[in-house]
């Protein structure tokens, strides 16, 4: 069987996570690294996302999605001029199992199956929506329930309408960004609402695509039951008790021909599984060290397949990093060894502290700088998260990052210069 | 504050768009008149004027799509190159609904010019290809 290496980098997905990987990748000198992507068109989901305010950061533009990929690709172009990058589209990675000499990985495209071979993995397939059975919605199950990412796409890209009454379940900000599209497009959004008793999505949102067309906004609030037998012809919801048990005698009819989910997202991790590489059970997506590389030597993850983030601005950021690391690792250790191996070092776990639901990276490998990204449990003012020597001393607080608001919708992100070699907690509390 | 102070305003909070930081500012205006009588948890001036623009003249930047004839895809997307009264939004939703254009499109590229007398451009966000195959 040919061993042969083909690319120094695999980048699997060509959203905005695998464009910039592939960048980092080339940009650190990798010389030959492919995208492999299933769309036709590379840019994942931005180009269903034709609203703007992608790239604030980044571009110190407000862009529309397909603008934010295209200049993505842009960046790419010269890459792939000089040979350097290649990218394959509509093929589909079936299967990643790593053998001792690099990985082998199963594609399939139109009529042809074949093994690739690439020395390091990035993974940067983003993330699936959770569905009506992922939340075990009640009720029938009719025509007219979608997730809103695929009202999106079909809106959007396809040019078919989803309805013409729509009540939307969650506050994410896909949801309320729908909400804005339908009423933009002459369709009615009878109610959007959360179990939450705050909004899932950035505030801004609230205000532009919910306040401005009077749009209500129903917190605290469960599904009773979805009604209709071929279409959708309504939904009962009811308030939610402190105990988050439905209050029936709130209960309240909403005729809809329509019903979009906005209620969370699952990074596609299954080639980081059968790839063997552990999962976070928090993020659902796969445990990482500072460099983002997964427990399995040589295969890293970026981007939404390991934490949903709140703006593609640090998705384009985290993935750069995780490819300039995936080809120093692809140039220096591998071209020497022929392997890959976990650092030397000890691996120092970082313990999730208090208020937080999770802190990326999950271990540290060795002293330097190293970008901490954490999502908090519930929304706090005047709060600060502290990174500390897990040991408990005097002096055992290393860092201290203060905010006045957080809340579980944004992503808190900060650089912390680690120089020691001691367990870390990093946690949050009000002050 | 006495109780016909509280009669005479109204409070509106507001979560400042202007930088990170997020300031939650506090709007107190007059019940009748709807001015701005007070402005408290500003840490500068562009919040302020952020604020006073946002509840007296709001402006929002329109997105949207067009249908393409002849194209790859049946849509491209579409945006105002600049914010336009929130007032205006629907006239302009209406000039771009009632649009139609033909393949080839590239990014930036000028679909409308003051959309239903609106003083900004509707610029293409989307490149959609010619098709090789006709049409029906």
């Amino acid at each position: 069987m040919d061993k042969k290496i083909e690319f120094a980098v695999a980048v699997i997905g060509a959203g905005p996570a695998g464009l910039a990987a592939a960048a980092g990748a080339a940009g650190a000198g990798a010389k030959s690294v492919v995208v492999i992507d299933r769309d036709n068109r590379a840019g994942g989901i931005l180009n269903q996302c034709i609203h703007d305010g992608f790239g604030l950061h980044r571009y110190n533009e407000s862009l529309s999605g397909p603008e934010y990929a295209e200049r993505e690709k842009q960046v790419l172009l010269n890459y792939e001029t000089a040979g350097k990058i290649t990218i394959l589209s509509e093929t589909f990675v079936q299967d990643l199992i790593p053998e001792s000499y690099g990985f082998p990985l199963a594609v399939m495209s139109t009529g042809s199956f074949r093994i690739i071979r690439a020395a390091t993995v990035i993974l940067a397939m983003g993330c699936r929506e959770r569905t009506a059975g992922a939340i075990s919605l009640p009720g029938t199950r009719p025509a007219g329930i979608l997730t809103a990412g695929t009202a999106q796409r079909l809106m959007n890209i396809q040019n078919i309408n989803v309805g013409r009454r729509a009540v939307i379940i969650g506050s994410g900000d896909i949801g309320l960004i729908m909400a804005r599209r339908l009423t933009l497009e002459g369709a009615e959004v009878a109610a959007v609402t959360d179990i939450q008793p705050y909004p899932g999505g950035l505030d801004r949102n609230v205000r532009q695509c919910l306040h401005d067309f009077n749009i209500p906004l129903l917190l605290s609030t469960g599904v009773v039951k979805v009604h209709g037998n071929k279409r959708v012809e309504g939904i009962t919801v009811a308030q939610l008790d402190s105990k988050n048990r439905l209050n029936l005698q709130t209960s309240t009819y909403i005729p809809c021909d329509t019903i979009l989910l906005s209620v969370g997202l699952i990074p596609e991790h299954e080639l980081a599984r059968s790839a063997g590489a552990a999962l976070d059970p928090a993020t659902q997506g796969p445990v990482v060290d500072q460099h983002l590389m997964t427990t399995v030597p040589g295969l890293f993850a970026c981007g939404n397949v390991l934490q949903v983030h709140d703006l593609v601005d640090f998705v384009s950021e985290e993935a750069e990093y995780a490819g300039a690391c995936a080809a120093e690792m692809a140039l220096n250790q591998f071209r020497s060894t022929g392997r890959v191996i976990q650092s030397g070092n000890t691996i120092l776990p970082i313990k999730v502290g208090s208020n937080l639901r999770y802190v990326l990276p999950h271990t540290i490998s060795k002293p330097g700088r190293v970008t901490l990204s954490m999502r908090v449990t519930a929304p706090e003012i005047n709060f600060r998260v502290c990174v500390a020597r897990l040991e408990k001393s005097d002096n055992r607080i290393l860092l201290t990052k203060t905010f006045t608001r957080v809340s579980p919708s944004e992503m808190l992100r900060f650089a912390f210069n680690c120089d020691t070699v001691e367990p870390l907690e990093v946690y949050g509390e009000s002050f | 504050m006495n109780l016909s102070d509280q009669e005479k305003h109204i409070v509106e909070e507001l979560t400042c768009i202007v930088c990170p930081k997020s300031c939650v500012l506090r709007v107190e205006k007059d019940k009748i008149s709807g001015a701005i009588t007070a402005i408290h948890n500003a840490n500068c001036q562009r919040g302020t004027a952020w604020v006073t623009q946002e509840l007296l003249h709001p402006t929002r930047s329109v997105c949207s799509s067009v249908l393409v004839e002849n194209g790859t895809e049946p849509l491209t997307g579409v945006r105002t190159n600049q914010p336009v009264s929130r007032d205006d939004v629907f006239k302009v939703m209406e000039a771009i609904k009632s649009c139609r254009i033909s393949a080839p499109i590239a990014i930036g590229e000028i679909v409308l010019e003051n959309p239903g007398g609106v003083p900004c451009r509707v610029i293409a966000t989307r490149s959609v290809d010619l098709t090789l195959f006709a049409a029906d």
